[in-house]
């Protein structure tokens, strides 16, 4: 007999929490940089943020093959993402729609799918586990949804992703689309926010 | 997902055979067996019960093509038992009725070991078992009972 995990649950009333937490993301992405908390709570494995856990459930399904970064990979989560939201779970990132991720053991963001010039919204969505929200401001977030500039801390990623990430500019309207999260809370960082890297 | 289960494994058809039996029992039968049971089992729900459509697919006469007969109301339920085991077991029902989704699901959460499979076995699956193989007896001896033998006397040699 193979030996099965019992998933963690999920929503308890689906329909509702995942209009409320998708209402959270779309609220974040709208307002790059400020912090979103996603009220609604779902089960979720051990170790994943809620805000996180809340928004896989929301967003994957069938159609949309999630790759789960180093730290994710485990059967727990692996278990709960499938029997909740029916997602493909594939091994190359590069074909991924959305990615978990946690901001300790990064991949190169070249890793995901920008998407084409003819179809940007084909570029991945990364799920970002940080550890924290608030620091120290090192750069200044500016573009569609942000009044003049805002400051904001690393939250918990390299330098080297945020040097990634910057380098991306160019590359719009392809490019990556990033949600961070923290317990409950998350920031956004679509695509068409610039960044500079105070003292670079 | 691993083709590592195919129907000929037994295990498998004997759930099958299980969850056709549990999905047939009506409500009374299924509360009358949990209130049965030497402990009360106690368990959480990991889908909600939700009542949907699916599709029946046919293929008619068994062969050929198939197509799309009809879209029938189903309710499912999938739980997990406290406990150490945690086993999980799904129901699927026809109907609107979210209680027998769950309660098939428990029942089916209670077999997933030998031991369990078995007391369930005796106290729900066999009677259940037995009592639509009468009904089925029943309706066709009615059938029988008012049965037409047509003949066609055949002209010519031929």
């Amino acid at each position: 007999m193979t030996t099965t995990i019992t998933p963690a649950t999920g929503f308890d009333d689906p329909v509702q929490q995942s209009q409320q937490a998708f209402r959270a993301l779309l609220d974040a992405m709208a307002r790059p940089g400020r912090v979103t908390t996603v009220e609604t709570e779902a089960g979720h494995p051990e170790g994943l943020s809620p805000a996180l856990a809340a928004a896989l459930l929301t967003l994957a399904d069938l159609d949309t093959p999630v790759w789960l970064g180093p730290g994710f990979d485990s059967e727990a989560v692996k278990t709960w993402l499938r029997f909740h939201s029916g997602a493909p779970l594939t091994a190359k990132a590069e074909l991924a729609v959305f990615a978990l991720l946690d901001a300790a053991q990064m991949p190169a963001l070249e890793s995901f799918s920008f998407g084409t010039d003819e179809s940007p919204e084909r570029g991945a969505t990364l799920l970002i586990q940080v550890p924290g929200l608030t620091g120290a401001n090192a750069m200044i977030w500016r573009g569609p949804g942000i009044k003049d500039g805002i400051a904001m801390p690393f939250c918990g990623l390299g330098q080297s992703v945020w040097r990634q990430r910057t380098a991306l500019s160019i590359e719009f309207p392809r490019g990556v689309d990033l949600y961070l999260g923290c317990g409950r809370d998350l920031v956004a960082l679509p695509r068409s926010t610039a960044i500079s890297i105070e003292g670079a | 997902m691993t083709a590592q289960a195919t129907q000929t494994d037994p295990e498998i058809g004997a759930r099958q055979r299980r969850l056709r039996l549990l999905a047939r029992a009506d409500r009374a039968t299924l509360e009358a067996a949990l209130a049965a049971l030497p402990a009360p089992p106690e368990w959480r729900r990991l889908k909600q019960p939700e009542t949907g459509l699916t599709m029946v697919r046919a293929r008619a006469g068994g062969v050929g093509q198939r197509f799309n007969l009809g879209e029938m109301t189903v309710s499912r339920c999938v739980v997990a038992l406290e406990g150490a085991g945690q086993s999980m077991g799904v129901g699927y029902v026809q109907g609107r009725d979210c209680r027998r989704a769950e309660l098939v699901a428990v029942f089916d959460a209670l077999s997933q070991d030998a031991a369990g499979a078995e007391r369930i076995e005796r106290l729900l699956i066999a009677p259940v078992e037995r009592k639509l193989a009468d009904e089925r007896r029943t309706r066709a001896a009615k059938v029988a009972a008012t049965r037409v033998d047509f003949f066609t006397l055949v002209r010519g040699g031929d």
